[in-house]
């Protein structure tokens, strides 16, 4: 449902968003912020289970956070610390809410669209072009990754737990590298060929409709409030 | 004026045997050469060494009657000449067809709006209408192959290099390529191992191997 907005917009919103989360330290507005990462998964037609392994990821490095600050050591024994496990708590709860409405917002668009909206905020022409080949080459390792581990299925490989596939997936683990290096360096001679000089010009633009405007309106609202919230509660 | 003229040129990849030994060729307008030779001869070799993204032992390279030496040489004639890579995968790598396409046009300085066109008209030449929001990496082999052959198209080049342009296309693409080869009025080095392809499309056959690029072995008009 969110998919078909300006990703400029959304963009602005999560962002905003995100600084007014890190900054809100009452309880009520916590409560907000988390109301409003869940109002915005439920908007987005995200399915919970495309939501719950990132999710789980995310939270699996939380359980640091819970580890280690609400403890403390006196007398040789750790003691609950209550002041921590608020700290945890904060960490815990802006994390979620902020992941989860970048989740709802982003996840609709496709990572090119999202570049380019960022290109549209007059980032650097340095930082775009990495963004840019980032995102080409996480895909195109992991397709090397597919194509070889497809290989080697079609010839049998079974992994387990033993010294010989340690070894194959060492050697996996090197070839995936040294290919991906040489692609980019191929990659990189073929845009040459093609009059790459270091900046990327965009050929498609986005049109920002009535909607987005009144999208960004409410937000802007909703956010404000939230702001206020903070400052004069 | 020839478009490209090598002389005495060497080449060995590190701790391996010399490729060719002092290789002398002129590409003419005109001239559609076939170069035909088995696997790992150095076609490709052949192809980047002309285009400056590998660098020779000894030998120059004139390309439209400018000798090149140095990289900037290169960069200021490379966008002359159109290169197909043997492995469409190297080529393309923006999300998009349209944007990959429109790569090259956009780089040479044309505005949004031509470069779209350009883009669309070459994407049409190879029978590509209506893939310009497709996502390049998931295409097919063979649709892979002509979304590269268009972006080399809408750059509008003066000659073309084409390294196995016909692999992995079924017998549309084949038919489109012909024509859009035929149609374009350009010279070409087109390297190939398949003989009756280099017989359908070129008028000299150039047989590379053995260190040097043997005399015209066949002629068609
Ligand atoms: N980066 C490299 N380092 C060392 N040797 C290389 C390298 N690239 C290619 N070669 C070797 O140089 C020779 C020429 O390779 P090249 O790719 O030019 O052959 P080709 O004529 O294009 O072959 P094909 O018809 O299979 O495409 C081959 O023997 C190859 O193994
Ligand atoms: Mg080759």
């Amino acid at each position: 449902m969110l998919t078909g907005f300006d990703p400029r917009a959304k963009l602005l919103i999560a962002f905003l968003f995100s600084i007014i989360t890190v900054l809100t330290n009452n309880k009520p507005g916590l409560g907000a912020c988390l109301v409003t990462g869940l109002a915005g998964f439920a908007l987005s037609g995200l399915t919970w289970r495309r939501l719950a392994p990132r999710l789980a990821a995310v939270n699996f490095f939380l359980i640091l956070t819970w580890l280690t600050l609400p403890w403390q050591l006196t007398g040789g024994y750790p003691h609950f610390y209550p002041p921590g496990a608020w700290l945890a708590l904060l960490i815990t709860v802006k994390a979620n809410a902020i992941f989860l409405l970048w989740m709802s917002l982003l996840a609709g668009s496709p990572a090119s669209d999202l570049l380019h909206a960022l290109a549209h905020f007059h980032l650097p022409d340095k930082l775009l072009a990495l963004f840019f080949l980032f995102e080409r080459y996480i895909y195109l390792l992991s397709d090397e990754y597919r194509r070889l581990r497809a290989a080697m299925d079609v010839r049998g490989f079974q992994p387990r737990l033993n010294q010989r596939t340690l070894r194959v997936f060492s050697q996996l683990a090197g070839a995936i590298l040294v290919r991906g290096f040489d692609r980019s360096q191929r990659v990189y001679q073929a845009m040459l060929c093609r009059g790459f000089k270091g900046t990327f010009y965009l050929i498609s633009h986005f049109h920002w409709s009535g909607r987005d405007s009144r999208l960004l309106l409410a937000s802007l609202l909703w956010l404000s409030a939230l702001l206020g919230w903070e400052i004069f509660a | 004026m020839s478009l490209i003229a090598v002389e005495n040129l060497n080449f060995a990849y590190p701790g391996r045997p010399s490729l060719w030994r002092n290789l002398n060729f002129i590409l003419a307008p005109g001239q559609r050469i076939g170069l035909w030779g088995s696997n790992g001869c150095g076609k490709s070799t052949l192809f980047n060494i002309l285009m400056g993204l590998t660098v020779p032992q000894s030998g120059q390279i004139w390309l439209e009657g400018r000798l090149c030496v140095t990289p900037a040489d290169f960069a200021r004639q490379r966008t002359r000449l159109g290169y197909a890579f043997q492995d469409p995968d190297d080529q393309l790598f923006c999300s998009t067809v349209l944007e990959d396409v429109a790569f090259g046009p956009l780089n040479l300085g044309h505005s949004r709006e031509e470069a779209g066109r350009l883009s669309s008209q070459a994407l049409a030449v190879f029978g590509l209408g209506g893939f310009e929001k497709r996502i390049t990496y998931h295409l097919s082999g063979g649709e892979k192959r002509l979304a590269s052959l268009a972006a080399v198209w809408a750059m509008q080049p003066q000659a073309l290099l084409l390294d196995e342009p016909h692999v992995s296309l079924d017998e549309l693409g084949l038919k489109n390529l012909k024509e859009a080869l035929r149609a374009c009025g350009l010279p070409w080095l087109m390297a190939s191992h398949d003989r009756a392809f280099l017989e359908s499309t070129c008028n000299q056959i150039w047989e590379v191997g053995q260190g040097e690029i043997n005399a015209v072995i066949s002629c068609f008009t």
